[in-house]
């Protein structure tokens, strides 16, 4: 899998983003970036700090706090044949641009029976952990990944964050990247390129017991959930999704035929999730595979809370996911 | 005040003396009504679903899965419903109700049936308080994978110990199960219930070679006109509703049956008792080897279409695995006379050993074409031979040929079966 490890060097999560950004602006002329704060600001999480001076505000936009409207400028550059990058401050705000991607991106293709395609990125800041509280600090990757139309990318590694806006802007269609807030601070190998197809799972560590399957800001708490269990003698393999609109079904049902049991761990809420999309295609695909029922571990149904150890309390966390393998093995002391 | 009945492990044919309660499908408390599936047996003729006869209130269950215990044993109690009066005094039931019952006792086959096996066997009563342990648990928890795999080893869940999530049964119990040698035994595997059901035949077989004086009677009964009927009744109907030979000759003998009730009954106790319904047995052959021999009731009452109904619905239900979709228990015992098909695999006649406490089997041989005189003109027809044993200490010669002669004569005008 790591073939490309010997050349690899250590960086944050956001310093991966910046250097796949700036590879796609040198790479692609059609390639720009607008979004509220990406320039003078140099982003509200310092990911696009510096590009305005180097790019000039041709390719780095500013734009005024209005997501649909700056959105719905995007998906019509897309159309005019520019590889637009937009960037909507989190996730929470997405919410103002739902009519642009969800009726206008995700839909002209199919609407103009194939003649107007939009490939369009947009990349948003999500999840929880900073005490910035309700508004935001919620996972709506769930509604994105519902949509037929868009594709939905979860990077949650250093690697990933370096070269999947490079993958998203090769796809034809609206491709939107959920970067993950409590990643941005985080230390890794970043490779010579991708290890995979964007839209392919990867199996983030081999095990035989049981599958843990995650995405984004939850796969460093899984890694360190599977490093606790393996002391136990429990050998734990972790999928870690990466795509989630389309899903790679055939990782999934691969592993969980290997271990026979599953544990979903997502920062969404249980109802309605991602995580019960998952169950449900282990269920339709592996039921007779099953060593025990699939569960779920996904952040309690309250808006996220601002004080901290209420904060803490509300997501999954990594005692929760070592707990629920030991029940589900019946190891429990 | 309603009353208490016990609910004691049935009797499904004269060869069985024990059996084995695999699985309550029901727990105390439960309402069950008459006709409900409430367990699962595993007797010598495979897995059986037992109905209750009566509608009540499960108070209480005695025996715990898994244990073999001697057929009359009490499993459970129930109290009865007391919107339910005709079961309050079963004694005056239509005697056309599928109802067995015939005391305040509940019993689980035909009053002949039931006498006959006490008789024999004398259920130990002792054995009631050796079980007379409650069980919480009716239904064996396991993941979906232990139940594939012990389905593909014949393995019955319930006997091994589930260390998994609610301590279910998980796939590594089952191999811990299958590789520990101690357990070799508890698997049973096709060729074991072979065996078992190869045993139950022999003792049932033996037991009627030994106690009935069988006579033999043959008849070549012309079919000329059964089969050009059902070749112009079948031209037009799909294959689904076409009417086979049998189904006529089912009806046609359960019709010469009800003019010739000594044929019909149970011998015991040195006395032959007649019964009202036709309730004819046929014998299955498994695909993997044995027989099991589930009656149709009332044949005689049925139309040609609901005997082909039930017979091809009991064909499948004999090799099902599952439950609601196997053999019932009270399909199995009661039949008051057997009927065996030997011209299906191409055997000109049999000469059947009666099933007891029954009286008579016919026996039924391969259609043929042969040359029949009319006068002195030879003409090509079809025939088949009806094959009659019966029980001398009931019936004799002139009876059973008059049997057969009456049947030869239903069979010459098909159109009035």
């Amino acid at each position: 899998m790591n073939t490309q490890k010997t050349n690899s060097d250590s960086m944050t999560y956001r310093d991966a983003l910046r250097a796949g950004i700036i590879q796609s602006l040198n790479e692609d002329e059609r390639v720009f970036l607008m979004g509220e704060d990406v320039g003078h600001y140099g982003g509200c999480y310092g990911v696009t700090k510096g590009l305005l001076a180097q790019y000039g505000d041709q390719r780095i936009i500013d734009t005024p706090l209005c997501e649909s409207g700056f959105v719905g400028v995007g998906i019509g550059a897309a159309l005019g044949g520019m590889k637009p990058i937009v960037e909507v401050m989190t996730v929470n705000f997405s919410l103002l641009a739902m009519d642009q991607i969800v009726n206008s991106a995700a839909t002209l293709r199919h609407m103009s029976g194939g003649q107007f395609n939009v490939p369009l990125v947009i990349r948003m800041a999500c999840g929880a952990g900073l005490q910035l509280a309700a508004q935001h600090s919620h996972s709506w990757e769930n509604l994105y990944a519902h949509i037929p139309g868009l594709k939905v990318l979860s990077p949650a590694t250093q690697n990933d964050a370096r070269y999947m806006l490079l993958q998203a802007l090769q796809d034809p269609d609206p491709v939107l990247i959920f970067e993950h807030v409590m990643l941005l601070n985080t230390q890794g190998d970043v490779l010579d390129g991708p290890e995979a197809d964007m839209e392919k799972a990867i199996i983030r560590k081999q095990g035989t017991d049981i599958t843990l399957i995650t995405y984004g800001g939850s796969l460093p708490k899984v890694l360190k959930a599977a490093s606790a269990l393996e002391v136990l003698n429990i050998k734990v393999e972790v999928v870690d999704l990466r795509c989630l609109r389309p899903l790679d079904k055939a990782t999934i049902i691969a592993s969980v035929e290997k271990t026979h049991r599953a544990i979903i761990i997502d920062e969404g809420w249980k109802t309605g999730s991602l995580a019960g999309e998952l169950s449900a295609i282990i269920m339709e695909q592996a039921f007779w595979t099953l060593d025990a029922p699939v569960q779920r571990i996904c952040t309690q149904e309250v808006p996220i809370p601002y004080p901290k150890h209420l904060e803490h309390a509300a997501l999954p966390q990594v005692d929760q996911i070592v707990n629920c393998v030991q029940r589900l093995l019946n190891t429990e002391l | 005040m309603t009353k208490s009945i016990d609910i004691t492990m049935p009797s499904l044919g004269s060869d069985m003396t024990e059996g084995m309660l695999v699985e309550w499908l029901i727990k105390v408390g439960d309402k069950v009504k008459h006709g409900d599936v409430i367990a699962v047996l595993e007797t010598q003729k495979g897995a059986i679903d037992m109905e209750v006869y009566q509608d009540g209130t499960i108070t209480q269950l005695l025996v715990q899965p898994l244990k073999n215990v001697p057929v009359g044993t009490v499993l459970a109690r129930l109290k009865e419903s007391e919107a339910a009066p005709s079961s309050l005094n079963p004694r005056y039931q239509n005697p056309l109700s599928k109802t067995k019952q015939h005391s305040d006792k509940l019993n689980f086959d035909q009053p002949g049936m039931a006498s006959v096996e006490q008789h024999l066997y004398q259920p130990q009563q002792k054995s009631l308080t050796a079980v007379q342990t409650h069980t919480s648990r009716h239904t064996v928890n396991a993941s979906p994978i232990a139940r594939k795999m012990a389905n593909e080893q014949q393995l019955n869940l319930s006997i091994v110990r589930g260390t998994g999530f609610n301590d279910a049964v998980i796939l590594k119990d089952i191999e811990a199960f299958i590789n520990e040698p101690n357990n070799q035994g508890s698997l049973t595997t096709n060729d074991d219930k072979l065996a078992n059901m190869r045993s139950a035949i022999a003792k049932a077989m033996s037991q009627s070679k030994r106690d009935i004086p069988h006579f033999y009677l043959s008849s070549d009964i012309t079919i000329n006109k059964a089969q050009q009927w059902l070749q112009q009744t079948n031209q037009d109907k799909d294959p689904q509703q076409q009417i086979l030979l049998i189904a006529l000759l089912l009806k046609a003998i359960a019709i010469t049956l009800t003019k010739y009730p000594g044929l019909n009954g149970f011998y015991h106790k040195d006395r032959f008792e007649p019964v009202n319904e036709i309730n004819i047995a046929n014998v299955i052959s498994l695909r993997t080897g044995g027989v099991v021999v589930p009656l149709i009731q009332n044949v005689d009452q049925l139309s040609l279409h609901q005997i082909m109904q039930a017979l091809r619905d009991m064909t499948l239900r004999s090799r099902s695995l599952e439950t609601g979709k196997r053999l019932r228990s009270s399909e199995l015992s009661g039949a008051s006379i057997t009927i065996t098909n030997m011209g299906e695999r191409g055997a000109d006649r049999v000469f059947g050993i009666i099933y007891p406490p029954q009286v008579a089997i016919i026996g039924l041989g391969k259609v043929k074409k042969v040359a029949q005189v009319y006068g002195e003109k030879i003409n090509v027809g079809e025939q088949l031979t009806v094959c009659l044993s019966a029980d001398h200490r009931v019936v004799d010669g002139m009876l059973a040929a008059k049997f057969l002669n009456s049947l030869a004569k239903k069979l010459q005008y098909p159109e009035q079966l």
